[in-house]
């Protein structure tokens, strides 16, 4: 089974550097996709380790329903933020001739 | 026979692997939804193929869950994420 033993370490690899990338993102879209991938490889580990029951609700919850609403939930908020005009904010540089 | 399968389906999981590459510096948003719709389709094809290698018949429905999640988070995405010649910077 040393097809099994590849497969099972490319998945445990891919889980542990998806979770790391997915929790240290600075882009909350870059995020949101990365934990959709998640759960996708996580559902796989499961049906890999002979729990398909949790696979199944790992993939309809953990990634579709949760993915979705993420999805929904930053389209809304990138809205708010944009629906309102862009203030050009710049930021105070101490000792700059702002007129 | 086995063997075979589960070659055939890790081979899909470095392709995965390497789709995440795109996620990560896609420079819009969609690339890197459309990328979460590879992964998806990656998937659908990795657990069928452990479906057969596993001889566990279960393995077909989470697939087809899988096909099930994706087209609706490309709903939700296009619906209510995408707007065009919008360019979405990742810093």
């Amino acid at each position: 089974m040393s097809a099994g033993l590849v497969l099972d370490g490319l998945l445990a690899a891919i889980l542990i550097w998806l979770a790391w990338a997915a929790l240290s993102s600075r882009d909350l879209f870059r995020a949101i996709v990365l934990f959709i991938a998640f759960g996708l490889v996580l559902s796989m580990a499961w049906a890999r380790l002979g729990a398909p029951d949790v696979a199944l609700a790992e993939a309809a919850i953990g990634a579709g329903l949760t993915g979705a609403l993420l999805l929904a939930t930053w389209g809304r908020l990138r809205g708010r933020k944009t629906s309102e005009e862009q203030p050009h904010a710049r930021p105070h540089q101490g000792e700059d001739d702002a007129d | 026979m086995n063997v075979l399968l589960l070659g055939v389906a890790t081979f899909l999981l470095f392709n995965l692997a390497a789709g995440l590459w795109r996620v990560m510096r896609g420079p819009t948003a969609a690339d890197r939804m459309l990328a979460a719709q590879l992964f998806g389709t990656t998937a659908v094809a990795v657990l069928l193929l452990l479906a057969e290698g596993m001889e566990e018949a279960e393995l077909r429905d989470i697939a087809l869950v899988f096909a099930l999640l994706a087209a609706v988070a490309a709903v939700a995405f296009v619906r209510r994420v995408w707007s065009p010649g919008a360019r979405h910077d990742a810093d």
